[in-house]
């Protein structure tokens, strides 16, 4: 039995059947799209290729990422940053979420205690095989955020993570790293986001680092941050 | 039908389903999860629907847009699911105003 309070009650009836029919058609037509490609597409993977020696990794990932279209990450981490500066604005005043007391169950915390290190060797190895194969910050980032929101979840950490100065520091650090790297690079080529020559790798190395930090403290922050949103009329005996 | 081609065409289904769900249902969290197969989906046909380039493996400017995709996708369902909490917060059911009395 669903609780249309709860649930909401779905669209159907005529206009349902009208609306399966239309998603049924646009995926058809989109199939089509696809199935009726060019032979040989336009891509830029050639380009990417030729000048990869020039971009300082070997990676032609995070090439793209960190030197090609440095632009679109540094926008990235803005975007990534913005939504954690809403939530952050949206829970003032909402009381924090009681932290989880590690008496009650060990399970979580004996878990952390095992995986935790191990995550966080993985994340720095990721981080700095981004340079040469798969990988990268975004990886190491969601990698060590996730061994964060185990911390938190086992209570070893305190729940409101923001309030940890350094934590928020870590938040906005790869933001302020790709600023201060796009304005040294424009004093030292003359262009935004490029690279000294022969010091690129070096460059990027430090960017990755900063963004796997900043992307692991706002994935944890947002995991401890959103739920503290519910609580204003947590329960169905709110006057309203 | 390559690997890359059935990534593509389930990326496709996926989107309509997606989009279907987001129609179809009132409820703020099945929105924000709709919203997230479509996603999903886009994800999946820009990964395979180009050929592979010259030297091999896959073309790497749509894995690196793919890869901003999704960190950005994480964070902005973050901030929807805030915002739909907020809803239900305020108003006592999680549903858009127009969609409440339905």
């Amino acid at each position: 039995m669903r609780d249309p309070a709860v649930h909401g009650r779905p669209v159907r009836g005529v206009l349902g059947a009208l609306l399966a029919l239309a998603a049924a058609g646009l995926a058809g037509a989109i199939a089509s799209a696809i199935l009726t490609l060019p032979e040989r597409p336009a891509t830029l993977a050639g380009e990417v290729i030729a000048t990869l020696d020039r971009s300082g990794v070997e990676s032609p990932v995070t090439a793209v990422l960190l030197d090609f279209r440095a632009y679109d990450t540094l926008l990235e981490i803005a975007v990534l940053l913005a939504a954690v500066v809403a939530v952050w604005a949206l829970e003032r005043g909402a009381p924090p979420l009681p932290s989880p007391s590690e008496a009650a169950d060990p399970v979580p915390g004996a878990l952390a205690r095992l995986v935790v290190p191990l995550a966080v060797l993985s994340g720095v190895y990721l981080t700095w095989a981004g340079a040469y194969r798969a990988g990268g910050a975004f990886q190491a980032g969601a990698l060590v955020g996730g061994a964060l929101v185990l911390l938190l979840a086992a209570g070893i950490l305190p729940p409101r993570v923001r309030a940890v100065g350094r934590l928020r520091a870590a938040v906005v650090a790869a933001l302020a790293v790709f600023i201060a790297a796009a304005l040294a690079g424009l004093f030292a080529t003359g262009r935004l986001l490029d690279y000294p020559p022969g010091a690129a790798s070096r460059w990027i190395i430090a960017m990755e680092s900063a963004l796997a930090l900043s992307i692991a403290a706002i994935l944890a922050d947002l995991f401890v941050d959103v739920p503290a949103l519910a609580e204003p009329a947590a329960g169905p005996e709110d006057p309203r | 039908m390559t690997p890359p081609l059935l990534y593509a065409l389930a990326g496709a289904g996926l989107f309509a389903l997606g989009l279907h769900a987001f129609l179809i249902r009132r409820h703020l969290f099945w929105k924000v999860l709709a919203f997230n197969v479509m996603g999903s989906g886009v994800f999946l046909v820009l990964i395979g629907a180009p050929a592979s380039p010259p030297g091999g493996g896959a073309d790497p400017v749509p894995q690196a847009l793919v890869l901003t995709g999704i960190v950005v996708a994480v964070s902005a369902t973050a901030l929807a699911i805030g915002l739909a909490l907020r809803v239900a917060a305020k108003t006592g059911h999680p549903h858009l105003p127009e969609d409440a009395d339905a």
